[in-house]
This record gives C-alpha cells, sequence and structure tokens, in this order.
C-alpha cells in the first residue's frame, strides 16, 4: 500500500508538470493554431538560463528563478514575433513542421551556449533535504512545492483567461481574429502574449522538472513532450482543463505502471523494461482516441453541411 | 498545376471533333512541352548520374552514390505521405510505423526464414498494407489535431515493441545478411531504387489522374460536399490509407536493404515528421512535390555535410559540423516562410516574376 | 455637418478591383441604406470603411477627420463599429463575454451600465446571458451581435446585412429597435440590406451600389418609386 502511495506521489507530481506544459501547448494552439513542438526546447532554455545566472552569475536561487521567469516572457514575445508571426497564415501543418525546425534551431543555439549541457547537470534548490514521512510514504517538500505551484498556475491561469478582459479578448482572437480586430482588440499583441506565457509556463515546469529530477539539461524536456501532447489530446486539445486532466493521468499512469511491471517477465520477454511500458501506454492511448476521438473533455464538432 | 486532364482543354476550340489523334496528341504535346522535356532531361540526369560521379568523386563516387540512391527511397515514402495528407487530406503522422515494420518483416523473413528477397519484400508491403488498413479503419473516427497525435502514438507504439523485440533477441539492431548480391553493389541498387521510383511515379500520376484520385481531391476539398455527390468516404479514405501504407512498406523495405539492417529508429517521431516535413516543403497534392521535398530532406544534410568541419573568421573558429542541425532548421525555416505551399510553386512564382518584369 | 463622407473610394482584394470611385456621405443622425445585387460590392464597403481591407484612392471621414490610414482597431476609438455579415460571433464565448468584447475600448467601470441598457433594447439577451453564442437562434445572435457594436458607444453603426436569414416578424421588430435607436441616443446607421422594401422603409436616404459603382441614390421614399428600383428589388 504505502509503495502504491509512493508512487501515486510521484505520479502526480511528474502529472502536475506535464498537465501544466500541456496546458501551454492547448494556449498556443487555440490562439494560432500551432502545435508547437518546440515547446520542449523553449522550456529547457528558460531552465538554462536559471543554471547559468546561478552557476555563473552567482544569483541567489530566487532571484535567478525570478530573472528565468521574465526572460522566458520576453523571449516567448519575440519568437512569436521574429519567427511565427510570418507563417501565421500558413496551413496547419506548414506550422507544425515549422516548429519542428524551431526546435532544431533553439537546441543548436543552446548547445552552443551552453555545452555543458548536453549532459545532466547537478541542479540544486534551497528545499533539497527537506521530507518528512507520514504512514509510510516519504515526501519531499519539493514534491509539495511542485504540485502546488503547478496548481496554483493552472487555477491562475484559466481565472485570467476566464476573468480578465485581456484574457477574454485573448479567447475571442483565436476564435474569430478579424472580428475582435473589430471590437478594439490589439489582436497582434494578443497573440505575442499568448506566446509569452506560454513561454513563461514551459520555463516554470522545466525549471520543477529539473528541481524534481534535481539535474538540468537542454534536452530534459525533449522526452515529456510527446507524452504532454498525448496528454492534451487525451484531454480534448480544444479544452484546458482536459488537457490539464489528460496530463496528469498519464503522470500517475506511468509511474504506476513502471511499480507494478517492474522485475516481472513473461516468457523470454523482460516487462519491467521501459519499452513495455509505453507500449502500454501508447497502445492504451490509442486505443482512447478510437473510443473517443475528441478525447475525454473536447466537444464533439458539428459538421458543417 | 491544373487538375484537368490534359485533351479536355480541346473543348475550347469549336471544332475539337474534327480533329484526329494525331493532331490531339501534337496539342498534347504544345500544352505540356515544358513539363514532358523537364522530365526527359531528369530522367537522362539520374541515368547518367553514376557515370558523372564516376569522373567527379573516383573511388569515393560508389559511397556517395549509395548516399544518393537514400533519396529516391525518401521520394517513395514522400509521395506515399502525399498520397494520404496532400490528397485525402488524412493529417495522418503514422506511416514511420509501417516504414519500420516492413523494414523488421523483410530482414525477417529473408534472413531468419530463409525466403527469397523478391518474396520478403512484397510479403512486408503485404503487412504493411494490411496493417493501414487495420488502423485505418479506425483512424477514420478521429480528425485533424487529433488523427496525428493518434498515429504519432502509433509510431511510438511500433516503435517500442520493435525495440522489444530487438534487447529480447539480444541485439543491437537487425542485420541483413542476406541481401542478394546484386543490390549490395552501389551502382546497381541505385538504378534498382531509381527503376522503383520511376514506375511507383509513373504509376501514382494516373492514380491521382482517376477516378479514385478525384474522390481523394474532392474529399480534400469539401468533404460534405464531396459525400453529397456521392462519394463513398468511408471506402476511398481507407484506401488512400491503404495505398499509402503499401508504399511506406515498399520505401521500408528498401531503407533496410539500402541501410543493411533494420533498426527500431526506423518507427520514430523524428522519421515520421521528416515524411511530413518532405511533403510539406514540396507541397501538398502534388507529386513534383513529394520529389523536391524528399530531395530538399534529403540532400541538404549531404550538402552540409560537404562543408569544411572549421571556418576561420579572423581569430574565431566556428565548428561547423556542430551547427548542422541548426543550419538546416533555419533552411527549414525559410523554405516554410518563402515557399508556404510547398517548393512545387517555383515554377510559377518564376513565370509571374517574368511577366512582371517584362511588363515594366 | 455630415458624419462620414466617403470621396472617390476604390477597393478590392489582390488584382480585382471591386469598388471604384464611389463617393457617398451619411448624414448626423440619419439611417442611410446601401441596396444591391449579390456581388456588388456592400460587404467590400463595410470592410473598407472598417478597415478590415486597406483602401486604394480616395478618403474616408469621420466628422471632418481621415480615418483611412487608421488600423480597425483604432477606428473603433473614433466612434465608428461594424456589426459584420453573418454576425461573426465569438462562438463558444458567452453572450455576456461578447458584449464585453464589444465594451472592449470602453472603462470596465461602466460594462454594467451599459449592458442594462442594451438589455433593454434586447430583452430576449437576458436568459441567454451566460450560454455560449453557438446555442443562440439566428435571430437571438443578430441581437447579440447589434448590442455587443452597441456596447463600443459607436456614434456611426455600420449593419452588414442584419436581415439575412431571419423570419419576417423578427426582421420587422429588430428594424423598430434600429429605429429607435437613431431616434433615442441619435445613433447615426449605416445598413447594407437586400430586403430592400424594409430597407427603404427604415432609412431616410438610400444608395444603389451595382458592379461596384453607385448607380442611383436619393431620399427613400423617391427610390422606393424609381422604376428601376421597383423592377430590379420590389417585385415590379
Ligand atoms: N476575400 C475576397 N477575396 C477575393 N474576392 C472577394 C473576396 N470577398 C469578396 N470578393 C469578391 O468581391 C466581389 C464583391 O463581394 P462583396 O462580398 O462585397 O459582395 P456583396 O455585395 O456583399 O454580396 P452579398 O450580397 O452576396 O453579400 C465579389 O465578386 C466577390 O467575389
Ligand atoms: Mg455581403
Amino acid at each position: 500500500m504505502a509503495a502504491f502511495l509512493q508512487v501515486t506521489l510521484a505520479g502526480l507530481v511528474t502529472g502536475s508538470l506535464y498537465g501544466l506544459l500541456a496546458l501551454g501547448i492547448v494556449l498556443i494552439y487555440r490562439a494560432t493554431g500551432v502545435l508547437n513542438f518546440a515547446y520542449g526546447a523553449i522550456g529547457a532554455i528558460g531552465v538554462s538560463v536559471m543554471y547559468e545566472l546561478i552557476a555563473r552569475g552567482h544569483f541567489n536561487f530566487w532571484l535567478a528563478l525570478l530573472c528565468a521567469l521574465i526572460f522566458s516572457f520576453i523571449f516567448g514575445f519575440l519568437l512569436e514575433r521574429i519567427f511565427a508571426r510570418p507563417v501565421l497564415n500558413a496551413p496547419v501543418f506548414t506550422k507544425a513542421i515549422a516548429t519542428l525546425a524551431l526546435a532544431l534551431v533553439l537546441q543548436t543555439i543552446a548547445d552552443q551556449i551552453w555545452p555543458e549541457l548536453a549532459q545532466s547537470v547537478r541542479f540544486a534548490t534551497p528545499f533539497d533535504s527537506i521530507t518528512t514521512r507520514i504512514g509510510g510514504v516519504y515526501i519531499r517538500l519539493t514534491d509539495i512545492i511542485i504540485i502546488g505551484t503547478a496548481s496554483i498556475a493552472m487555477a491562475a491561469l484559466t481565472l485570467f483567461l476566464t476573468k480578465s478582459k485581456i484574457g477574454i479578448a485573448m479567447r475571442a482572437a483565436a476564435e474569430n481574429m478579424s472580428t475582435a480586430r473589430l471590437m478594439g482588440a490589439p489582436v497582434s499583441m494578443l497573440i505575442a502574449l499568448t506566446w509569452a506565457i506560454g513561454s513563461l509556463v514551459a520555463a516554470l515546469a522545466g525549471i520543477m522538472e529539473a528541481a524534481n529530477l534535481n539535474y538540468v539539461g537542454v534536452h530534459m524536456l525533449d522526452s515529456a513532450l510527446l507524452y504532454v501532447f498525448i496528454g492534451a489530446v487525451i484531454g480534448g486539445i480544444e479544452s484546458m482543463p482536459g488537457a490539464v486532466i489528460g496530463g496528469v493521468l498519464l503522470g500517475i499512469a506511468d509511474n504506476i505502471l513502471a511499480l507494478y511491471l517492474a522485475g516481472h517477465t513473461l516468457g523470454p520477454v523482460n516487462i519491467g523494461d521501459p519499452g513495455v511500458r509505453e507500449s502500454i501506454i501508447f497502445a492504451g492511448f490509442v486505443i482512447l482516441l478510437f473510443l473517443r476521438p475528441q478525447g475525454l473533455l473536447g466537444q464533439r464538432q458539428l459538421r458543417r453541411v | 498545376m491544373s487538375s484537368q486532364f490534359p485533351l479536355q482543354n480541346t473543348h475550347r476550340n469549336g471544332a475539337s471533333i474534327a480533329r484526329t489523334t494525331l493532331e490531339q496528341t501534337a496539342l498534347f504535346l504544345r500544352q505540356n512541352w515544358l513539363r514532358l522535356s523537364g522530365i526527359a532531361a531528369a530522367l537522362i540526369f539520374f541515368f547518367a548520374l553514376p557515370a558523372m560521379f564516376d569522373q567527379i568523386f573516383g573511388f569515393s563516387a560508389d559511397f556517395e552514390l549509395h548516399r544518393v540512391s537514400l533519396i529516391g527511397i525518401f521520394i517513395i515514402a514522400a509521395f506515399a505521405q502525399n498520397i494520404l495528407t496532400g490528397y485525402a487530406a488524412q493529417p495522418s503522422l503514422g506511416n514511420a510505423a509501417f516504414f519500420g515494420v516492413s523494414g523488421y518483416m523483410v530482414v525477417w523473413l529473408v534472413n531468419d526464414l530463409n525466403q527469397p528477397y523478391w518474396l520478403g519484400l512484397v510479403a512486408a508491403c503485404a503487412v504493411a498494407a494490411l496493417l493501414g488498413i487495420v488502423t485505418g479503419g479506425p483512424a477514420l473516427r478521429i480528425s485533424g489535431a487529433y488523427l496525428a497525435i493518434a498515429s504519432l502514438g502509433l509510431v511510438m507504439l511500433a516503435n517500442s515493441i520493435l525495440t522489444l523485440w530487438d534487447t529480447t533477441a539480444g541485439r543491437e539492431s537487425y542485420l541483413f545478411n542476406n541481401i542478394p548480391a546484386a543490390l549490395t553493389d552501389d551502382h546497381s541498387l541505385y538504378y534498382f531504387v531509381l527503376w522503383v521510383v520511376i514506375i511507383t511515379l509513373y504509376l501514382g500520376y494516373n492514380l491521382t489522374r482517376s477516378r479514385i484520385g478525384r474522390a481523394f481531391t474532392a474529399i480534400r476539398d469539401d468533404e460534405a460536399a464531396a459525400e453529397s455527390f456521392g462519394v463513398n468516404l468511408t471506402r476511398y479514405k481507407l484506401l488512400a490509407f491503404t495505398i499509402s501504407a503499401t508504399l511506406t512498406g515498399l520505401a521500408g523495405g528498401l531503407y533496410a536493404t539500402w541501410g543493411g539492417t533494420a533498426s527500431s529508429s526506423m518507427s520514430s517521431v523524428d522519421q515520421t515528421i521528416a515524411f511530413l516535413a518532405m511533403i510539406v516543403i514540396g507541397g501538398l497534392g502534388s507529386i513534383i512535390g513529394s520529389i523536391l521535398g524528399a530531395i530538399f530532406v534529403g540532400l541538404i544534410p549531404l550538402l552540409l555535410g560537404l562543408l569544411p568541419n572549421v571556418i576561420t573568421v579572423g581569430t574565431v573558429q566556428i565548428q561547423i559540423t556542430t551547427l548542422n542541425t541548426g543550419i538546416y532548421g533555419v533552411l527549414l525555416l525559410l523554405a516554410l516562410i518563402y515557399f508556404p505551399m510547398g517548393l512545387q510553386t517555383i515554377p510559377a512564382l518564376l513565370q509571374k516574376f517574368l511577366q512582371r518584369r517584362k511588363q515594366s | 455637418m455630415t458624419t462620414l463622407t466617403i470621396h472617390n473610394l476604390s477597393a478590392g482584394y489582390g488584382p480585382i478591383e471591386v469598388l471604384r470611385d464611389i463617393s457617398f456621405s451619411v448624414p448626423q443622425g440619419s439611417i442611410c441604406a446601401i441596396l444591391g445585387p449579390n456581388g456588388a460590392g456592400k460587404t467590400t464597403i463595410m470592410r473598407a470603411l472598417s478597415g478590415l481591407i486597406p483602401i486604394r484612392k480616395g478618403s474616408v471621414e469621420l466628422n471632418g477627420a481621415r480615418i483611412d490610414k487608421l488600423a480597425a482597431e483604432q477606428r473603433v476609438r473614433k466612434g465608428l463599429m461594424l456589426t459584420p455579415e453573418g454576425r461573426e460571433m465569438f462562438p463558444s464565448l458567452t453572450v455576456k463575454e461578447n458584449l464585453l468584447m464589444g465594451a472592449f475600448t470602453q472603462p470596465k467601470a461602466r460594462f454594467q451600465e451599459d449592458m442594462d441598457k442594451i438589455l433593454e433594447y434586447f430583452p430576449r439577451l437576458k436568459q441567454r446571458l451566460n450560454e455560449p453564442t453557438a446555442s443562440l437562434s439566428g435571430g437571438e445572435a443578430q441581437m447579440a451581435a447589434i448590442g455587443r457594436s452597441l456596447m463600443a458607444r459607436p456614434s456611426v453603426l455600420l449593419l452588414d446585412e442584419p436581415s439575412h436569414g431571419l423570419a419576417p416578424a423578427i426582421v420587422e421588430r429588430m428594424f423598430a429597435i434600429i429605429s429607435k435607436l437613431n431616434k433615442d441616443e441619435g445613433l447615426t446607421v449605416l445598413i447594407v440590406e437586400q430586403n430592400a422594401r424594409q430597407a427603404l422603409a427604415l432609412a431616410q436616404q438610400a444608395y444603389v451600389l451595382q458592379a461596384g459603382k453607385i448607380s442611383l441614390s436619393g431620399a427613400s421614399k423617391d427610390l422606393a418609386k424609381n422604376q428601376a428600383v421597383q423592377e430590379l428589388y420590389l417585385g415590379g
């Protein structure tokens, strides 16, 4: 039982990070129709900046955190202006492939600036060693901070999008750009703002992942990205709460599967192998989508006649 | 490019009924001379390429030719993706799964089960086709971004299973030791791939002009309208999945032959995205686009490989090799920004440009 | 004293020039109608006036100041608001959120008061305030679209075929509301209509647009008697 709770906790931690990342991806997708495959690289650059400030600039952890987040916000804004704007009206595929190209460029740049981060480098936080034990379950302060921060960030983003004027205008522009302009909304600004917020969220999630794993690397979010996309799609890529739920479910499922498959074999096959776990998750995902093509919370689209 | 049947243009001239076949042929030649001479030039170029390589590269010619053969395999895979995505408008990213499975199938059948190579290749295509039908059926229920990510899931699933097969069998990758001697020679492999490409594209060209091809385009342009005109959506979409999977299977089998090995990276996100990148760069719904896209994606890394490793600017040394991926990304971005509808639009753009020059 | 003056306006899309040298004006406090067959360029005029497409020649003046170089976002702040053809609601946003978007250029403190006033004109919307506009009926959506435009406190309201696809009774009620807004609030209205009979009854002045040119203009009651107009639009 304790083992089960322990992995559920780990699942909640990764799940809330996946959920947060999925939220950022959905935000950008809805506003600009871009399936942003560069999202992992954007987040990783945010973390690397923080690492730089701590390791070379000798900044205090919290100040470095703040600066990295501000940097990521501006970085996202600039990325939209310089790179996403020229393809804004291109077909959806073109935009998706363009983000892949962007990912290649960003990773090359990051590799040049931080060659040492091609491998994993230790990433320490002020709250690393603080743990407590409830029942048989070890809880790190890091776990609580991650789950708490992710929840607060998701709630804040939701409030912003449903209650503030700018947030509502962002949703409006996502649905009908020219009419939003007619209402006097500065649409071009709003789109750039979407990328800025998305990039900030990516950096926040990346930093928390670094705190979770205690290491930082330029490619640290690459493998998570596909899971995040799957999480977003499971929830329904049009739906923000759906994306969060999908991400959390995936994180928990992954950890629980890891627990129960470990150390077992099936004939010649070692089912403790991570490949088996991945197979089960991908197969489950594919089957789930066949059963519910619009994801868990996505709306079934009405066919135009 | 007009999707009209070439001879239909004669409708515009009232006297078309009186035309003899000879005159029609002449007309067809006159209307399409640019395209026809382009094709002829390309054929001559590609058949003469090995000889030219012998001249240019001397004894590394085989090695270089081998690398070029890969582009031919990519053309087949790109065209397969284009049938599905460009013509039938299905944003499926699952093709790498068929690519990988078929590669493993060929090696398994020929290597481990000692079947003749040709049988292995055909059987691998059949397996891919079958997988295409099995996954295409449910895939019809999914649309848009959901289909894209779901099919990406399929690729990952195939990847995990193939990796698992390798680990269970205790090997790094699946070595193909039984390749027929005729195909181990780089020159004959090149001509073999070239012929397969020519035949595939010729059949593909006729397919896209047939009733099936027109049904695909009708579905792409307006699904509801196509359905109301009596196009059976399920049947044609499934057909697109099947044809695409079969051709991808063919490419996968050739790839395993080309590389002398099958590895699970054939069914990877990177691979499937490369297929998509090819058709987006070349142009959706276009054969020329598939060719140009495959050449772009396949050739750029080769050309970048020709750059010197280190460039010294003043006192600064720049390590070019570490920048290759980034340069490739930048080129990709530029192509997408300047040719959002693909490289296939270059001739038309050029024509427009020349016309404007003439006017002013 | 005229509010909106259009002088020698040309506009179009790509190589196509849809409007050629159009001149007309909408006097302050009046209702003017533009009539014309499909494809005449009526919507193109509305787009050019509101800034969704650039003009190629000529000028657009609002209260004596040129606005044709301003971006669409800025023309709203000058008091010009378009209710576009096909209503163009934000479908997943609620009616209230749509109204809030209409009031984007207005201080938030005013929102409740303005919304209450608009709901008096369009009482049907009251019950649907918290529902996504995708669920509205055609009539309700048109009311919501006009209401959304009014939230910007425009001095000139541009309406592009508000009657399209609506039952005659609803059209009548809507036109009555437009007329009331004109009288009570002094709202200047430029309305594009296919529904010539009702539009001529509503407007004081009308222009007939054909193939991108104004072919007829005059007071509504004169135009209603005009032979050509009768044959074209009023069924003889
Ligand atoms: N976005 C566009 N791109 C190119 N041509 C367009 C575009 N929109 C309209 N047109 C063309 O401009 C001409 C005028 O169109 P417009 O929409 O202004 O007509 P309209 O008078 O509003 O017609 P309707 O009564 O059908 O609404 C038409 O020939 C149309 O085909
Ligand atoms: Mg119109």
